[in-house]
């Protein structure tokens, strides 16, 4: 299954924001590493849908 | 819905006139919505073809095989039908005239979408930030925009490199096949000049060509990338 990334849910983000978001920084939790919301790997299309 | 115009064989643009839209920023996308009479709806994100200085909005839709939405919009649509759309969406994949460095762009295929923005705000602000384009498409018949892709070419500090996949004419002098570390190599800014890298297409596409950019020498925190999928 190919993952697009986090500019594919940019629309329902800003719906539930009221934001854009996928400018928006994120950390993670264990290395605290920053990243923008939009390089995250989406799979819109994952076991379960 | 004001126009529709073929672009290729598999691609068709469709000009809408959007009284009240808020503006874009080159680069962003928007979502449609189709409703069937049975309350069927399916949805699909396209990047804005036009520049927000052009007054309307342009998407340009690849028929996909069996894509219920893209064979509906890119053929079923009339001038004067309406669409649902919402956007403009997205802030990280933009680019504003204001910013000063180099500029490199990736297209694979309908990958080219968001670029036409880039160049056409471009040229819209009189901007002469360096730009190079590099656009893979299978065939010349299917490089999207090619007339105006020449127009931009025309311009000193806009570079346009055509890489092509499956078919190309005996007399072609552009690179043949898949792009490689050669070629990103050839038409990439040195890392010191800090250019601002922006890679759309599919997503083997988007990944083959940011990971060899980042094996040639250019930081990875300076290459932005739009995947889209097979969704039709």
């Amino acid at each position: 299954m190919e993952p697009l990334d986090g500019n594919a849910i940019g629309r329902p983000l800003l719906e539930l924001s009221g934001r854009e978001m996928t400018a928006a920084d994120g950390a993670y939790g264990q290395c605290g590493s920053v990243f923008k919301l939009a390089e995250l790997l989406v799979y819109s299309r994952a076991p379960g849908r | 819905m004001a126009e529709i115009v073929p672009e290729t064989p598999r691609a068709t643009s469709i000009v809408l006139d959007l009284p009240g839209w808020p503006g874009h920023r080159a680069g962003q996308h928007v979502d449609v919505r189709l409703t069937a009479e049975d309350r069927y709806q399916a949805q699909r994100s396209y990047s804005i073809a036009s520049a927000p200085e052009d007054g309307y909005l342009v998407l340009t839709i690849e028929l996909v095989p069996d894509g219920d939405v893209s064979s509906y919009l890119a053929s079923g649509l009339r001038a004067g039908d309406q669409l649902e759309l919402r956007g403009p969406i997205g802030g990280y994949f933009v680019w504003d005239d204001c910013a000063r460095e180099p500029v490199l762009l990736v297209a694979g295929g309908a990958g080219i979408v968001p670029f036409r923005s880039m160049l056409r705000h471009r040229q819209a602000a009189a901007g002469d930030v360096a730009v190079r384009l590099l656009y893979s498409a299978r065939s010349l018949q299917d490089v999207i925009y090619r007339d105006e892709l020449m127009r931009f070419a025309a311009y000193d500090e806009v570079d346009i490199r055509f890489a092509l996949t499956r078919e190309w004419p005996e007399t072609w002098h552009g690179h043949r096949g898949r792009i490689d570390s050669g070629l990103l190599s050839e038409v990439s800014w040195p890392a010191g000049d800090r250019p601002r890298i922006f890679i759309c297409g599919p997503t083997p596409f988007v990944e083959t060509a940011a990971s060899t950019l980042a094996a040639v020498g250019l930081p990875s925190g300076r290459i932005k990338t739009e995947r889209f999928g097979p969704a039709g």
